[in-house]
């Protein structure tokens, strides 16, 4: 390929960094609840490579009310955030308050840094009533018990009366529900209410929890899935479009629908009307993952474009069957495709010669007419 | 022939001691465990104490791309570099190279090595203008998942939120404009820590015109992180 230094040009594209960086902190957050004047210290560790900058910094909108013990680090260290709160703050709800260290970065060039933040949440108390809440149910396999809890906090200035009934729902149908215990919270506490799901006689599947709450004449709800496991692993999908004579990769995915692991998961492929098989080596499977088992066959002897294959999924002496149909991939012939296109080529020239020639022909003989 | 049989004599004496020994400490140890241990229980709960650190940490797994040194095509008057998954890089209308980068990742690799559920924003240090100079320079970025379902929106979700009015996040796989305003552009509202689903991958986009800046390019991405879910501040 010919080329010419079109532009005088020298353009220096580097994206170097030093060092493959890693930083951190620990503890993320802090969470307080709003108190008048009440005077803080938070803790944060800071993690970043030996030897590296790393500067401080504080954002949010009650950054004037806090004081660090660092204004720098060199690598991991710890840095202290000391928060004064004023009297009042008139804005209720969370504020977000970030103690930030950010690599400092010496080398041209353009790279990538990190920049953790450690962030302390104030909750200030809404007039009124307001409650947060949120509802935590566990995957269970068929028949085991499944614990559902919904967890409120009072974010409001009033001492509130919490009712809460559960639904349970399948394919949008109502499978149970339950009255939960009554609760009361005062302003700034956290309260659980608990129970355990009968799952006997629940199918296998994805299910619906949803928490109706009724409170200082309010109504919320609080939703979430949660799932019913049964010993299954479903063959979800698989490689296709192979190539002749050859041996090629096949891949099969696999789903656990079980809350348990599965160990010694592994695959037994069998080309139907051949001798041709593979089988996979063996995984295990975490509750309800999807993985990928891989093996290889040889297509030498399948004259078919399409054939097909049975699938047979083998783990804690269960099986799952499949039969599936695969195909070969499509060869184009480029030879012959060229000699048509050549042959169509010398017609389609023929034909216009042709023509031109008998244009012509008619011309000469129309003139001596005349 | 006589030392021979000493040594022979010897060590038929040490297997011997061996498999007497083996027997008298199997015997021991069963003797403790069921005898020797004696004593009024005066509690019959132990206590384990044990305290687990939340930590919020990410890794670059891979903070370089370099295309190197270039120069445009005859005739060109915009190259377009674009890196892409699978380890690849393009470069289109310069003579710039293609996978010049320490592991072939196509992009920066971003992974979840803590404890908890990150979110992230991503900012650079320069703008378009800054950075490449000229006519209409092009600085891009897009996110994709290095491993499945490790990049969720705001509520665990599959699939992000497309960028509006009220900060939601950039859908995954799309190039955007580079953000230069603090705290930059929000990607994952649910960045997962569980190992099978923790890493993504920021791929970047340059348009560079033949009027732009000369010379070696520098700037850099910044990931603002913070505990899941955010906002980061």
């Amino acid at each position: 390929m010919k080329k010419r230094w079109g532009f005088a040009s020298l353009f220096f594209i580097a994206l170097f960094f030093p060092i493959v960086s890693a930083s951190g902190v620990s503890p993320p957050q802090y969470s307080v609840d709003f108190s008048p004047g009440a005077k803080l210290a938070f803790s944060f560790t800071f993690y970043s490579v030996p030897g590296s900058q790393v500067e401080l910094a504080i954002r949010g909108d009650l950054a004037e009310y806090v004081s660090l013990s660092e204004t720098s680090l060199a690598g991991t260290g710890v840095v202290i955030a000391y928060l004064s709160l004023p009297e009042l703050i008139e804005r209720p709800g969370a504020h977000y308050l970030a103690v930030v260290a950010r690599e400092v970065s010496s080398t041209q060039g353009l790279g990538i840094t990190g920049e953790a933040q450690g962030t302390i949440v104030v909750y200030v108390p809404y007039p009124g009533v307001y409650i947060e809440r949120s509802l935590e149910v566990t995957d269970a396999n068929q028949g085991e018990p499944v614990s559902a809890t919904v967890t409120y906090t009072n974010r409001g200035k009033e001492t509130v009366s919490i009712l809460t009934s559960l639904d349970i729902s399948q394919d949008n149908k109502t499978v149970d529900t339950f009255a939960l215990d009554t609760i009361t919270i005062a302003p700034t506490e956290s309260k659980q209410v608990s129970t355990t799901l009968d799952t006997t006689s629940y199918r296998p599947g994805r299910y619906i929890a949803a928490a109706l709450i009724r409170y200082g004449g309010k109504t919320a709800r609080a939703e979430t899935m949660f799932r019913i496991g049964t010993l299954f692993v479903d063959i979800v999908n698989h490689s296709d479009g192979f190539d002749r004579d050859k041996i090629n990769r096949f891949e099969i995915d696999v789903e656990s629908a079980w809350n348990s692991r599965i160990s010694n998961v592994f695959a037994n492929v069998t080309i139907l009307g051949t001798d041709i098989y593979l089988l996979t080596p063996s995984i295990s499977l975490k509750p309800f993952e999807r993985s990928r088992l891989t093996g290889f066959f040889d297509t030498t002897g399948i004259a078919d474009d399409s054939f097909q294959a049975k699938i047979i999924l083998s783990y804690e002496g269960a099986m799952t069957e499949k039969t599936v149909e695969l195909h070969f991939k499509r060869v184009v012939n480029y030879t012959v495709a060229i000699i048509i296109a050549v042959f169509a080529l010398v017609v389609l020239v023929l034909g216009f010669i042709i023509l031109r020639m008998r244009r012509a022909l008619s011309t000469k003989r129309g003139a001596v007419r005349r | 022939m006589k030392s021979e049989n000493i040594i022979l004599f010897i060590a038929a004496f040490a297997a011997l001691s061996a498999l007497l020994s083996a027997g008298f400490t199997y015997y021991s140890a069963s003797s403790f465990k069921e005898g020797m241990i004696t004593g009024l229980a005066s509690q019959t709960n132990g206590t384990v104490n044990i305290t687990v650190n939340t930590l919020l940490s990410i890794n670059f797994t891979n903070n370089t791309i370099n295309w190197g040194g270039g120069t445009f095509n005859a005739g060109s008057t915009r190259a377009n570099l674009t890196t892409a998954q699978g380890g690849t890089v393009s470069a289109v209308g310069g003579t710039w190279s293609i996978a010049i980068e320490s592991n072939g990742s196509g992009g920066f690799i971003i992974e979840n090595v803590g404890n908890v559920n990150a979110t992230l924003h991503v900012a650079t240090g320069k703008s378009a203008a800054t950075f490449l100079g000229g006519t209409t320079p092009a600085y891009m970025f897009n996110v994709t998942n290095s491993d499945a379902g490790s990049c969720l929106n705001n509520t665990g979700g599959i699939g992000n939120i497309t960028n509006s009015a009220s900060g939601g996040l950039i859908p995954l796989g799309y190039f955007y404009d580079v953000n230069t305003t603090i705290p930059g552009t929000p990607i994952c509202g649910r960045f997962q820590f569980t190992d099978s689903s923790d890493s993504i991958r920021i791929g970047v986009h340059l348009s560079i015109p033949y009027d732009g800046i000369n010379g070696t390019l520098t700037d850099a991405f910044t990931v603002l992180y913070c505990q899941a879910p955010g906002p980061c501040t």
